[in-house]
């Protein structure tokens, strides 16, 4: 029966149609907020006000709008406007440089044991378990104490703890569209091995992996703060949101904005993400 | 199905092998000396020689290195976890007094999870419409908000504002079984509160996914009613995904412990582990990483299990 | 079967389905309007698109949410249209039962076939032995062997005849008046279809029951219809009783339809003299013994799915390779073109043996084999423009690499298989299905092939489309003279295009020869139930034979 709607229905749906369905309002505000986030992590230093370090005893928990002190300040006197800008810059290169990392290794990772399958499937998929048999702050933790804090840890540790994301999406995928026989065709017709998986499958596989940046994007975020806050990622007292909402909730029985306002701006840049993930799915993804 | 779980069993003992060797090779990454980097970190000037030497002792680093991996992975089955450098205790002892406070935490969480999860999730699917925008924003921003900061908000609402529930600290459930109970709910609900709004997502989609089958049709017309379909031939299949999307969750979940029991005082191997980490006690974080990890692959072990019972194809193979 | 037509079973009238696709709406079907008595076997005829399971699925309400009905359907004289959920389950549980097409799908993986009859005998509110006793009996009546053991198992471990089976079991549990049929043997093999139809006819006899067929399929019209009606666009073009529609079409499309069914035994003469091809000729695809065998789990024996097969292709030459689902046939045409390991026995392409040949000598061999797959939907990358697909294997092998010329020769190209070639921009999901079948077999031609290995290439085509499609097969074949293996299930449409039939049955051959040979006169018993089970759209002609092949099975 439902091939009989599909004939038909209008075959092609029209890209600004498809655009319209998957970006609600909603989500679109998020794709903006995402954009804007991104422009504060490249623009910094340009538009923070102040130095984010820079203390200042007079000023001390300052409301917000206080001039010169947009979101008010802390409990040392410092900007908290400047601290969550460079907060937002640190976060987001640490989560973009460990997301990427993770992207390329789990996408060519997932590609190959997709295709060849045989030891090479073993190898790596079985590799890619045993990432996954690891809670992820905990291993965090553990190479914390063996290397030490610091966004180089942070990075190496989260490139590896999220290939799995990448790898398995781009194997189960690998797996169905492989088997496809557009991607026989092509080795009949005398495609070389490099181009059938680079030229000929990747094209059709990496949907679900744009999609997967941007969720992955907002579990960095959360992992990376979630250490920030424990004081065993971003080591204080360079500025970091997960420090932010630790410093602020020590005096947020009185001071609740020191909580609220780092804990906002935090929450909003995962969401963000996770929104524009969800668009991103239901735009390349048709069945939806 | 007995084959089947002697194979799951085997992985996962394989899967905890692995693991062992891994955190092994990962201390011995380490560069210069483990000793001392453990001991220092950064500021390598403070630490004495003769502390050095305790250390390099204390961690077996003195023998060959195919002699302290045998020594590690043999002292590993025996249950011997090696002694906390802070007061010498064996690192086991730490741990089991302290890992049912965490497992009951979790336990909790995901039971609350699932409670709220699931009809939440079963209604957006049913109603769509506004009501399904409404849990979708909202699920959006359950997953959203880090744990840390909604454990805040549930202490500085539901304890320093309202004073429903105490900030924080343990009671023994033998001693006071109602203070136990009341230390409790806060943190598991906080804990409970983003893995909660995934399963509502993957109900959500699993349930919208199985109305579209095609044996949801069939099943209506044997004529068995609107109610019925849905609960035996919707929700029942929705099961499925939505079991494993939780045990997923549950790694996570035993990871967001650590942030959880910090804020909460809770006294459990998680907020050991983040002592041990500020405190540098190598062994007793070691310890609680293999834990950790060993209960994950148990856990997963029995939902594959769950899932075979769940979905018959997946049995035979 | 003339029943008294004072009140039919069934009346449906002026019925209208529009589904609601967000702003525009859409109309699927239009004004459809007929009758069933009792004991009857109405069939509602058409292509996909026609609106003929939507007819079918609107009667007892099982659309989508977002479709509506207007009209009138009354069985028994109550009207069912707008009838409240509550009271239309209680039609679809004791009046009403429906089969539906892929019996894999239909039923619910999770739920042993004792606990699905379980929901479908619901309305009976038998005691929990009763019921097992019931089921038992029911499963029994259609045909499943050992009910006490199948009863417990899943979906999945059954046959798709056995599911088909258990699915109709499920549907007559309730003993209905009318059984609504969608399509319920198109996914099944000829002659699990015949065993299908016997038993559907057995229980029609058995109680007097209506019978809504929808098909496709002309040949299974002829087989088991009384009535037929002719759908299309949603209408109803003509209705008639089975012999006249054959007969005396009325309707320009109805005569269409009826011409672009190929007829198994029409074809009289074979196309080239068979005998007068050279013997001493080099075979452009030599099979010798090839053994294909895929790999079971750990300890057991691996699964042969062709087991020493024989058999030549010679230049200019057309064989079809026959046999039903598991045969081997497409593992074979996969190993003519060098996608398939063979374990033992020898492959030749060209003089190539594919057993012995380096990496790179499978590259060479593969530029004078190409293949025409069979579904042409996903036969073509997705992002790439037919123009692209078609010149892609020139780019690959190196032959042409700029890009002007790659355009020039895939607008040849295009031309050859009579695509307008300012089409090459177009993506696949533009085209049709037949459309796109067309760029597959340019794209197979780019290479300019000495063989083609062609494996169901029209089976995922309707009828109409399917006859212009083997036409253009023909005509290439004939005036570019390349070799074909031609892999097909359906026996009238390799008649039309082989000149030798090779016929396979669990990776063996059973039996080879010239077409008219082996299709006439079939010497081996397999073929002979292969060619007695293939429907032919002739309702004479099928009577006869539905008679001769129930007096084999009893005798």
């Amino acid at each position: 029966m439902s091939t009989t709607i599909v004939q038909k229905s209008p075959k092609k749906v029209t890209v600004s149609a498809a655009l319209k369905r998957a970006f609600t309002p909603v989500r679109l505000a998020a794709a903006v907020m995402v954009l804007v986030f991104i422009l504060v992590m490249i623009l910094a230093p340009l538009i923070a006000p102040a130095d984010p370090l820079e203390q200042n005893i007079a000023m001390r928990f300052a409301p917000l709008g206080t001039p010169g002190y947009l979101l008010g300040a802390d409990e040392l006197g410092r900007d908290v406007l400047s601290r969550v800008i460079f907060g937002i810059r640190t976060e987001l290169l640490v989560a973009l440089s460990a997301t990427l990392v993770a992207m390329v290794i789990g996408t060519v990772l997932g590609l190959v044991a997709g295709y060849f399958g045989g030891i090479i499937e073993t190898l790596s998929m079985r590799g890619v378990d045993v990432i996954l048999a690891f809670p992820p702050i905990i291993i965090a933790l553990l190479a914390t104490t063996l290397y030490g804090p610091g966004p180089g840890t942070l990075i190496a540790v989260m490139g590896v703890l999220f290939i799995p994301a990448f790898a398995r999406i781009v194997y189960g995928q690998t797996l169905s569209v492989g088997r496809a026989e557009f991607v026989e065709a092509s080795e009949v017709f005398g495609a070389r091995v490099f181009v059938r998986l680079f030229r000929v499958i990747l094209p059709n596989v990496i949907a679900p992996v744009f999609v997967q940046f941007s969720l992955t994007m907002a579990t960095a975020i959360l992992l990376e703060s979630g250490l920030s806050y424990l004081g065993l990622g971003i080591v204080p007292p360079a500025p970091s949101l997960g420090t932010m909402v630790a410093e602020g909730q020590r005096y947020m029985s009185t001071e609740p904005a020191a909580l609220l306002v780092p804990g906002t701006i935090v929450s909003l840049t995962i969401l963000g993400f996770s929104l524009l993930g969800d668009a991103l799915r239901d735009w390349l993804d048709p069945r939806r | 199905m007995i084959n089947f779980l002697l194979k799951r069993v085997a992985t996962g003992i394989v899967l905890i092998y692995v693991v062992l060797t891994l955190i092994f090779l990962m201390l011995h990454a380490v560069p210069g000396d483990p000793a001392m980097q453990l001991l220092a970190g950064d500021g390598a000037a403070q630490v004495t020689p003769a502390a050095l030497e305790a250390a390099r002792e204390r961690l077996g680093l003195n023998a060959p290195l195919p002699v302290q991996y045998w020594n590690y992975l043999a002292g590993a089955v025996q249950l011997d976890l090696g002694t906390s450098f802070q007061d010498g205790a064996p690192v086991l002892d730490l741990v089991s007094e302290r890992l049912p406070n965490t497992l009951e935490l979790v336990l909790l969480a995901v039971l609350i999870a699932l409670a709220v999860g699931i009809p939440l999730g079963s209604v957006a699917a049913r109603r769509g419409g506004f009501v399904d925008s409404a849990i979708s924003v909202g699920t959006s921003i359950g997953m959203s908000v880090p744990v840390y900061v909604v454990g805040a908000l549930f202490v500085l609402l539901f304890a320093l504002k309202l004073g429903w529930f105490p900030a924080g600290g343990y009671e023994e459930a033998g001693g006071n079984f109602v203070g136990h109970v009341s230390r409790v709910v806060l943190p598991a609900a906080a804990l409970s509160f983003g893995i909660a709004s995934i399963i509502a997502r993957m109900t959500r989609s699993a349930i919208l996914d199985n109305y579209r089958q095609d044996w949801v049709r069939t099943a209506r017309s044997w004529g068995i009613g609107r109610r019925l379909v849905f609960r035996k031939h919707v929700l029942r299949n929705s099961l499925t995904p939505v079991a494993t999307v939780t045990a997923l969750q549950i790694g996570t979940l035993l990871g967001s412990t650590v942030l959880v029991e910090r804020i909460f005082n809770w006294p459990g191997i998680s907020a050991l582990l983040v002592d041990s980490v500020i405190e540098r006690d190598y062994p007793v974080v070691q310890g609680i990483v293999i834990i950790l990890s060993a209960i994950f692959i148990f856990i997963n072990i029995l939902v594959d299990v769950l899932y075979g019972y769940l979905d018959p194809r997946a049995r035979v193979s | 079967m003339s029943a008294p037509s004072i009140s039919p079973l069934l009346q449906v009238r002026d019925l209208s389905v529009t589904f609601d696709a967000g702003t525009n709406n859409l109309q699927v079907t239009d004004g459809v309007t007929f009758d069933i008595s009792n004991g009857e076997t109405l069939a509602l005829v058409g292509e996909s698109g026609s609106g003929k399971s939507v007819t079918a699925m609107s009667i007892l309400n099982l659309l989508p949410h977002n479709a509506r009905a207007s009209g009138s359907v009354q069985y028994k004289g109550r009207e069912l249209i707008g009838l409240a959920e509550r009271q239309l389950d209680k039609v679809r549980s004791q009046d009403i039962a429906v089969i539906f097409q892929d019996p894999m799908t239909a039923l619910n993986p999770v739920y042993t076939i004792g606990q699905l009859l379980a929901d479908a005998l619901r309305s009976r509110k038998l005691s929990k032995a009763h019921l097992r006793r019931r089921s038992l009996e029911l499963l029994d009546h259609v045909g499943i062997p050992e009910p006490q053991r199948k009863i417990d198992q899943y979906p999945h471990q059954f046959s798709g005849g056995q599911r088909q089976r258990a699915m109709i079991a499920m549907a007559i549990a309730s003993n209905p008046g009318l059984l609504i049929a969608d399509e319920p043997t198109t996914a099944l093999d000829v002659t699990v279809q015949a065993e299908i139809l016997d038993l559907l006819i057995a229980l029609q006899r058995e109680n007097d029951m209506g019978i809504l067929l929808i098909t496709h399929d002309m040949g299974v019209v002829a087989d088991v219809a009384d009535r037929v009606n002719v759908m299309r666009h949603g209408r109803i073009l003509e209705a008639a009783d089975t012999l006249p529609i054959f007969e005396a079409p009325k309707h320009d499309y109805t005569r269409e339809l009826l011409a672009a069914v190929p007829k198994l035994g029409t074809v009289s003469h074979p196309r080239h003299d068979f005998e007068e091809l050279p013997a001493h000729r080099t075979p452009s695809l030599s099979f010798r013994d090839v053994v294909v065998e895929f790999p079971t789990r750990l300890r057991r024996p691996p699964f042969r799915a062709v087991d020493k097969v024989s058999f030549d292709v010679f230049p200019g030459e057309v064989v079809g390779l026959v046999g039903e689902s598991g045969s081997g046939k497409s593992t074979l045409g996969r190993v003519a073109v060098g996608l398939q390991a063979i374990a033992a026995g020898h492959a030749r392409i060209c003089g190539t043996d594919l057993l012995t040949a380096s990496r790179n000598d499978i590259r060479q061999v593969r530029r004078e084999a190409a293949i025409v797959f069979q579904d042409p939907a996903s036969s073509l990358d997705p992002r790439m423009t037919i123009g692209q697909s078609v010149a892609a294997p020139l780019k690959w092998n190196g032959l042409v690499t700029q890009r002007q010329a790659l355009a020039k020769r895939a607008h040849e190209l295009l031309d050859m298989v009579r695509i307008p070639s300012d089409w090459a921009s177009r993506y696949p999901h533009e085209l049709s299905g037949g459309q796109r079948q067309r760029v597959g077999i340019a794209r197979a031609l780019s290479l300019q092939p000495k063989v083609m290995v062609a494996d169901e290439p029209t089976s995922a085509l309707d009828v109409s489309v399917q006859a212009a499609v083997l036409d253009l097969l023909r005509e290439l074949q004939a005036s570019l003279g390349f070799s074909c293996l031609f892999i097909s299930h359906d026996l009238a449409v390799v008649e039309m295009l082989s000149d030798r039939v090779v016929v396979l049955r669990s990776g063996q051959i059973v039996e080879q020869g010239p077409t008219g040979t082996v299709l006439a006169e079939p010497t081996d018993d397999y073929t002979r139930k292969l060619v007695a089970a293939a429907p032919v759209p002739d309702p004479i002609m099928q009577a006869w034979r539905r008679e001769q092949r129930l007096l084999a099975s009893s005798a």
